[in-house]
């Protein structure tokens, strides 16, 4: 009995050796390309019913606004194909906690990312290119023109790495000044198409004790976006981090302190600053088309391009759009099967998006109009049509740190008064020469 | 017939020591090695750049606000976690009724998730829809901030407090089970009163135990991150910073791996060097009496 037991023991025992050590010869690295189609295929397909899995990964979940349309054109096409289960590994972007961000970098750590993925590009997608995981959209695209030709080309050349079409565009953004047409007729103010107006306002909506802008300065960058491309102009867009556009960071301190911004601005989240604004608490708000479909159901609700700053160069002509995000394909994918090229294509035709852009943003594939479009709709294509400049967002352009620096990290210090505009841009420039080495 | 019994013993306890080298081990000899390193967005290029990171650290304010915090978060943790969790514990070996109903109640915040504890807490101080503001307005009452730069640390501590006391609570509660009657019920033939039997009875027994707990609340503040970063994230002004939520911020939300990993560090040797003096504190302590 004795020896039964220790026998048992023993078994139990080199059990649980022999599955630690299976559980790290699965994730060692495949050699000199011996793996088979079939062995590459079983490895997406599910432990039963012999499906294929593909993991998906965007941010069409929680409360952005494509996350029912994403929901429903999955399972229409898992319907369609019964032998595809897609995963989705879907993470928000929004609020102060941004999960979608991590949860792409912990993955390209790790070597596993999802077998189709949207992430940002710019210098955002820089490190997805580098890691080697992704494929080159080249040869597909040319293997089929049909689908390919349907990409509008600027955006198309908009994603290169040196030439190399590491990622796809999708779904376009703009950004810009939002405002309750309603709350400054009631206290009869001139609509903010003008830095003077903007500043009328503040005073009186601080009098009235009414946010101008619903603005965090726990999440500042739409504000500092916009507010360095009203003050430096297209050209001086691309001088990051130069002292020239000190006085956009100036601005933004001295609205501070006239009171333009919510009394818990330091800690308020991105949801708690567009419900504020939809609920009319306050009567600006600087954001992007993403907040569209949530407030085009309101009549009053109107955006423009952020007027110039006294000096400044930018204005009613410059304009924060493009498509900072795009599909990657993994290459273990590709290696797998057809299947993820496959759902790609659907995802990416012309009858998918336009369900997408019904909802908000621009579209990187040709496709119809959507019908019946909203006043606030109609309002941010009279503010694109009016830019003769429009470039992404600088935080998609620099690295994440410098951009930090002066954003959620340096923001408060500076409308507090403990950190000037010259000191953050010096130690901005500093962290970009770092990190571009 | 001993030399096969510790064969036996080693095959059991190869499996663990496999997995801590794989998981634990390595890990930790790679952050060290990335501490030394410029090393950005998770990029395969990590430049050797010395003791840079550690300079950098030093002259960080946002570090000495981190320190500084864990000061307060131990102290409170020490004074209000193991304070009220030997209190209450006291309080429920004293009655008579309802005894696992109390237990119950009191150990209920441990089996929630922090991340729901973090939420819960963000909603009542909320500003513009938090619980606290909604009493406030509702007895006439003018709205507050709660959360600033000198409130911060002590909101999110109530949280980080609350969380564990049914912890320590159970632990006590177990240890007072295990002093024997006998001593009471002389006590009690001698006339002592309920205070003077916890004081100097029950409290005195339970040296070991608040050893432990003590040495465990202590070394656990330096892990403290999910409750911080769902009610502060840090901020304002990074007056609730610890080295876990700037380490994190540092590393995921700024891609700086090789300053993260200089924070990782830190705080490795700090939990390491403020448990084992306190642990010796308290033994020699424990070896005196």
């Amino acid at each position: 009995m004795k020896k039964m037991k220790k026998v048992l023991a023993v078994l139990a025992g080199s059990t649980m050796l022999s599955l630690s050590l299976a559980g790290c010869s699965q994730s060692a690295p495949q050699t000199g390309g011996a793996k088979t189609e079939t062995e590459a295929a079983d490895a997406g397909k599910a432990a039963s019913g012999g499906k294929e899995k593909i993991r998906v990964f965007t941010f069409f979940t929680g409360s952005d606004q494509w996350a029912p349309v994403w929901s429903e054109v999955i399972a229409e096409y898992m319907a369609a194909n019964p032998n595809i289960e897609i995963v989705d590994e879907s993470a928000p972007t929004a609020g102060v906690n941004d999960v979608f961000r991590t949860k792409m970098q912990a993955d390209i750590a790790a070597g596993t990312p999802a077998d189709l993925s949207i992430f940002y590009t710019g210098a955002d997608g820089k490190p997805l290119v580098d890691s080697g995981l992704f494929v080159d959209f080249g040869t597909y695209m040319k293997d089929d023109e049909k689908w390919s030709g349907n990409f509008k080309q600027s955006a198309l050349d908009s994603q290169k790495y040196d030439g190399v079409q590491c990622s796809l565009p999708y779904l376009g953004y703009y950004e810009g000044l939002f405002y309750n047409k309603e709350l400054f007729e009631k206290y009869g103010l001139e609509e903010p198409v003008s830095y003077d107006n903007i500043m009328k306002a503040i005073k009186v909506f601080a009098e009235n004790d009414i946010p101008a802008f619903a603005s965090s300065m726990a999440k500042p960058s739409y504000l500092l976006e916009l507010s360095i491309l009203a003050q430096s102009g297209g050209e001086g867009h691309k001088n990051y981090f130069d002292d020239s556009w000190a006085p956009a960071l100036d601005s933004i301190a001295e609205w501070y302190q006239m009171g333009a911004f919510p009394k818990d601005t330091m800690t308020i989240s991105e949801d708690d600053i567009r419900l504020m604004f939809k609920e009319g608490k306050a009567a600006m708000m600087i954001n992007g088309s993403w907040c569209v479909s949530a407030l085009e159901d309101n009549e009053n609700m109107r955006l423009i391009a952020m007027p110039a700053f006294p000096g400044g160069k930018g204005g009613e002509d410059c304009v924060i759009a493009g498509f900072g995000s795009g599909w990657f394909f993994s290459k273990k994918a590709a290696e797998r099967s057809d299947e993820t090229l496959k759902l790609l294509k659907y995802l990416t035709s012309p009858e998918i998006v336009q369900r997408f852009i019904a909802v908000g943003g621009s579209s990187a594939i040709e496709c119809p109009v959507p019908e019946g479009a909203s006043l606030l709709k109609k309002s941010a294509v009279e503010m694109l049509n009016k830019a003769s400049y429009t470039d992404t967002a600088i935080d998609s352009q620099v690295s994440r740190e410098a951009w930090m620096a002066i954003a959620d990290d340096g923001a408060p210090y500076l409308v507090e008064g403990k950190r000037t505009s010259l000191e953050l841009l010096a130690e901005a420039r500093k962290i970009l020469e770092a990190t571009s080495k | 017939m001993k030399a096969k019994r510790q064969r036996t013993a080693l095959l059991f306890l190869l499996p663990a020591v496999v997995l801590l080298l794989c998981f634990m081990i390595y890990p930790l000899g790679k952050t060290i090695y990335y501490s030394f390193t410029a090393w950005y967005n998770f990029s395969a290029v990590q430049t050797f750049i010395g003791l840079e990171n550690y300079k950098d650290l030093i002259r960080d304010p946002v570090v000495k606000t981190a320190l500084r915090n864990t000061a307060i978060l131990m102290a409170g943790v020490l004074l209000f976690q193991i304070g009220f969790a030997l209190i209450l514990a006291i309080l429920v070996d004293g009655v008579r009724h309802c005894f696992k109903f109390f237990r119950t109640i009191y150990f209920f915040p441990i089996v929630i998730s922090a991340t729901a504890i973090g939420l819960m807490f963000t909603l009542i101080y909320k500003y513009e829809y938090g619980l606290l503001n909604y009493f406030i307005t509702l007895f006439g009452g003018e709205k507050q901030v709660w959360i600033n730069e000198k409130t911060s640390i002590y909101l999110a501590l109530i949280p980080v407090v609350w969380q564990y006391v049914g912890f320590y609570f159970v632990i006590f509660l177990t240890g007072i089970s295990n002093i024997s009657s006998d001593i009471y019920e002389s006590a009690m033939l001698d006339g002592i009163r309920p205070v003077q039997k916890a004081v100097y009875i029950t409290v005195p027994m339970l040296r070991s135990v608040l050893t432990s707990s003590i040495v465990l609340v202590v070394s656990g503040c330096f892990k403290v991150f999910d409750i911080i970063f769902m009610v502060t994230n840090g901020g304002p002004l990074d007056s609730s910073q610890l080295l876990s939520t700037y380490m994190y911020q540092k590393a995921f939300a700024r891609g700086n791996g090789g300053y993260a990993s200089s924070i990782a560090i830190v705080m490795i040797v700090l939990g390491v060097a403020v448990t084992s003096v306190l642990r010796k504190m308290l033994q020699g302590g424990e070896e005196d009496a």
